[in-house]
């Protein structure tokens, strides 16, 4: 990472307005987004996955735990109604029933069953034949002409059947919901009546206001028609409330178990409700929780898992980021790099340490800069070269090392001295372009058969020009190849003095060509040097030159001497001439020796 | 450039983090700081001692638990009539000067004296035999207007309960004297079929208002062989309460009362509500109200219990014992 940085840094600094472009930052945002797609994608379905099975599992178990508690309410008041008929079962167990029936004396277990159970407003004793024999109310005097026929009530005939019969509920001035238990009396097995008791289910209020379901919950009873029989807010059960149009209401009646959705309330608000139905009753028992408690497990779970999600999503951004940084800034590294080698600093080295495939990358590309700096000063010398040496010459020089050229030797050469009569004459009144027109017409030919000949050329000044055979490079017969070479001269630049001369310009070529040994070596700086030759035979050769007429080749005595059998040439005597003490024989030559050319 | 996308993750750090921080504060809402004035208007005599206080104190008990503190977020005033009725309106107006949030009246001439004061402000029954019958509410699921609360009664009923309690009490009697005044909105025809159905003959009272009327009541129904006494609630008896149960004892009369205080006050047996659990309940409605319940949407309860309290005490004094069967089916024996 500090690596990293310091790495960053030294890219910027080296960054530079000149090497910056448009669109650099498209591969980190590439490299970033895919990265973040693959890094999140895969952490999104898992997330997504986890978060839904939670979903699942945390609703199923919420609803478990409330249904569980419904059941508890339910049989805490299935309780309360059975205790209700298990005493009601055990007064008429009396010894006075089991020895002689109903008698008067059985008022005595009515008044006690009013004294047990509070929730008891009135009970009456029904004989056999379903008259009422024995009553006493809690609330009013019973006169004997109070006393009815009871034998077409359900709850007798139920009970007759010797069966506890539980009744349906019903409103007391449409306010106080009772209901009607019945249970037989039996006297040796044999049922001779009936104990029906008056019920006022208020009193299930103490049962249900005491069950807690954790914070807000509560739990209320609804009878098998969807009345309000118990709630904690006793006002609701007073005011005759029918239920059956809430949803919860109606799955509870129709005993399907499973979880519903959260539902309004029926004092209107959001709760989660489960139920459980009552046995014996048709009742049924809801637990509402308003939906913030019920489903508060759910939402810290799914928070949580969010919260996991959401952080190892900040995560993969932050790593994709990172990824993209690291691909990247090498990357930019390399691409500045190469702009400036590019732009010909080929000294610059792009330093790169990332231990990866782009610090190899990088040190291809120094390797490849160093070589590019090498073959270029190669290339600049060569081309350097090639002023005074044919190309391969140039090339051979150079790549057998230079030693030998830097180093100043004798060698025995033989100089070729050319130059254009009449051209500073000439020069003087001509058109600069005409001039040089003339020149490279001239030069154009001269070179080109140096060229081919493979001479060394000295120096080039004006129209004149000197070149030597036999070195650097040795070659076999230097002085024949020489007045070869010059005798082409004549004859193609002699065509050009015709094509001079008719268009107006008076000038004519002479040669001059001699041999021996010379100083051979760099003269000049080491950017700027100059292969030289420097001796008498330069000298001679370039007397001999200027000694020459149009069209006419000189020899110095030493070039004759070896020209015998290739060249025909014929003494013009001796010359005296500048810089040298005595008068020097010269030969002029006519022409090759036909049988003796051979290529 | 990774400087800035630095700081843009701070700020969004920071920003998330005030959020959270934001949203927790809104989860602590504040503290109601009204203060709530209940005006409570009784017919009856202000309590003196501490057995008779137990209604009213059952009343703030009932509020402290649901958060109301005297002095602090309630202010409770009281008006007691000491069993006038003449009394009542001119204690109702004064009630009404203070602007209160909501009435709490016990018995029903005090219910109606607040209600002929006001038709907007709650008012709450705290006992009022037979609402429904005496016109303070419409009907007991559905009161209708600015009153409900408890009913001190299931209804009329109970009053042949009382005599047939009397009765059972002391087999074999035949004449009982009622206490019965002009002041009572008890039907005396119905009292009268009721005691006919037992078998009793009724001897009702004299008008009564004074302690020497009350004597010389008390001289006549012993002239006309009075064998017991039932001492209807009503206004001139529970002004008179001590006297009544004082007389009662003095002539060796048995006597039948409405509720537990005439016993706890000397009287041999009663038949009815228990006004502090009454009174309890009348609190809840009251925190009903006051959290913003409709009172003509909220149902009159009816008292849960009928208590049945007898003194022992005053039955050895009188020279009656009580039979078992009785015994039995009492609530409460004061020894």
């Amino acid at each position: 990472m500090i690596h990293e940085k310091e790495q960053c840094a030294g890219a910027d600094k080296i960054s530079d307005k000149s090497f910056e472009r448009p669109g650099r930052g498209r591969l980190v945002r590439r490299t970033f987004i895919i990265a973040l797609i693959l890094l999140s994608s895969g952490l999104i379905a898992g997330g997504s996955v986890e978060l839904y099975l939670q979903y699942r599992e945390t609703a199923k178990s919420i609803w478990l735990l409330q249904t569980e508690m419904a059941q508890g309410a339910a049989f805490k008041i299935h309780q309360f109604v059975q205790q209700i008929e298990t005493i009601l079962l055990a007064s008429t167990q009396t010894p006075d029933i089991i020895s002689s029936g109903l008698t008067d004396a059985y008022e005595f277990q009515l008044l006690k069953l009013l004294k047990i159970i509070p929730a008891i407003t009135t009970i009456v004793a029904v004989d056999e034949q379903g008259r009422e024999r024995h009553k006493v109310s809690r609330i009013k005097m019973v006169r004997p002409e109070d006393l009815k026929d009871r034998s077409k009530d359900p709850a007798f005939v139920q009970a007759l059947n010797d069966t506890t019969f539980f009744g349906p509920v019903y409103f007391v001035q449409n306010s106080e919901p009772y209901a009607h238990i019945a249970v037989p009396i039996k006297r040796f097995n044999k049922v001779i009546g009936a104990l029906i008791a008056e019920v006022n289910l208020k009193h299930i209020w103490d049962v249900v206001s005491e069950i807690r379901a954790g914070r807000t919950g509560y739990a209320y009873v609804v009878s098998e028609d969807g009345e309000l029989i118990a709630h904690p807010d006793i006002s609701l059960v007073l005011k005759g409330r029918n239920l059956i149009s809430l949803t919860q209401v109606q799955a509870a009646l129709s005993g399907v178990r499973k979880p519903i959705e959260a539902q309004v309330s029926l004092t209107g608000e959001e709760v989660f409700p489960a139920y459980a139905l009552i046995p014996d009753l048709g009742w049924a028992v809801l637990v509402e929780r308003s939906t913030d408690e019920a489903y508060a497990p759910l939402y810290s779970s799914l928070l949580r898992t969010s919260m996991f999600l959401l952080i190892g999503l900040g995560m993969a951004g932050l790593a994709s980021f990172l990824i993209g940084i690291r691909v990247v800034k090498p990357l930019e590294v390399l691409r500045q790099g190469a702009s400036r080698i590019g732009s010909g600093e080929l000294d610059h080295r792009i330093d790169i340490q990332t231990g990866d495939e782009i610090e190899g990358l990088a040190t291809e590309f120094n390797l490849m800069t160093s070589k590019l700096r090498e073959s270029y000063a190669i290339n600049e010398r060569i081309s350097h070269l090639k002023r005074f040496f044919s190309p391969q010459l140039a090339e051979h020089i150079v790549s057998s090392g230079e030693e030998e050229l830097t180093q100043s030797h004798r060698s025995e050469i033989t100089v070729v001295f050319c130059d254009l009569r009449n051209f500073t004459a000439f020069s003087s009144v001509a058109e600069p372009e005409e001039t040089m027109q003339v020149l490279h017409e001239y030069y154009e030919v001269v070179c080109s058969l140096i060229r081919q000949f493979e001479a060394t050329i000295e120096h080039f000044a004006g129209d004149g020009l000197m070149a030597f055979f036999n070195d650097p490079m040795p070659c076999s017969d230097p002085e024949v190849r020489a007045v070869k070479m010059a005798l082409l001269m004549q004859q193609e630049v002699g065509k050009l003095v015709i094509g001079w001369r008719k268009s107006g310009t008076e000038l004519g070529f002479g040669i001059g060509i001699s041999s021996g040994f010379a100083t051979l070596g760099h003269i000049g700086s080491a950017e700027q040097f100059h292969y030289a030759a420097i001796g008498n035979v330069a000298n001679l050769a370039s007397r001999l030159c200027d000694q020459a007429k149009n069209g006419q080749i000189l020899i110095s005595e030493s070039v004759f001497a070896k020209t015998l059998e290739a060249v025909e040439a014929e003494s013009i005597g001796e010359l005296s001439l500048k810089g040298f003490p005595n008068p020097v024989p010269a030969m002029q030559v006519t022409g090759e020796v036909q049988q003796n050319l051979k290529g | 450039m990774a400087i800035d996308d630095w700081s843009k993750i701070a700020r969004l750090v920071a920003l998330v983090a005030a959020m959270t921080v934001s949203l927790a504060a809104t989860g602590q809402s504040g503290q109601d700081d009204k203060v709530y004035r209940i005006g409570f208007i009784a017919f009856g005599p202000r309590p003196v001692g501490t057995v008779i206080t137990s209604p009213l104190e059952a009343f703030r008990q009932t509020l402290r638990e649901r958060g109301y503190v005297e002095g602090e977020n309630l202010i409770l005033d009281e008006r007691w009539a000491d069993a006038r009725l003449d009394r009542l309106p001119a204690l109702a107006a004064e009630l009404l000067q203070f602007n209160p949030d909501i009435i709490v009246a016990s018995g029903a001439s005090a219910v109606r004296a607040a209600m002929r004061e006001t038709q907007e402000i709650p008012i709450v029954i705290a006992g009022a035999p037979d609402p429904v019958g005496e016109g303070l509410v419409q009907s007991l699921a559905q009161p209708g207007a600015n009153v409900t609360g408890v009913s001190t009664l299931p209804g009329r009923e109970v009053e042949g309960k009382r005599l047939q309690l009397l009765q059972q009490t002391i087999p074999g009697i035949t004449h009982v004297g009622v206490i019965l005044d002009s002041t009572s909105r008890l039907d005396p025809a119905q009292l009268e079929s009721a005691a006919s159905a037992l078998g009793l003959t009724l001897l009702p009272s004299a008008e009564t208002e004074s302690p020497d009327e009350f004597r010389d009541t008390f001289e006549e129904m012993i002239n006309s062989h009075a064998e017991a006494i039932y001492a209807p609630e009503t206004p001139v008896n529970v002004r008179q309460r001590k006297l009544l149960v004082e007389l009662a004892l003095e002539h060796r009369l048995p006597a039948m009362y409405a509720s537990r205080e005439y016993v706890e006050a000397g009287g041999l047996m009663s038949y009815g509500p228990n006004f502090s659990e009454l009174f309890g309940r009348a609190a809840i409605y009251t925190d009903k109200i006051l959290k913003g319940a409709n009172p003509g949407e909220l149902p009159v309860e009816q008292p849960l219990h009928l208590e049945f309290v007898i003194n022992q005490k005053t039955a050895s004094q009188i020279g009656i014992s009580i039979p078992t069967i009785i015994q039995m089916q009492a609530d409460d024996i004061i020894e």
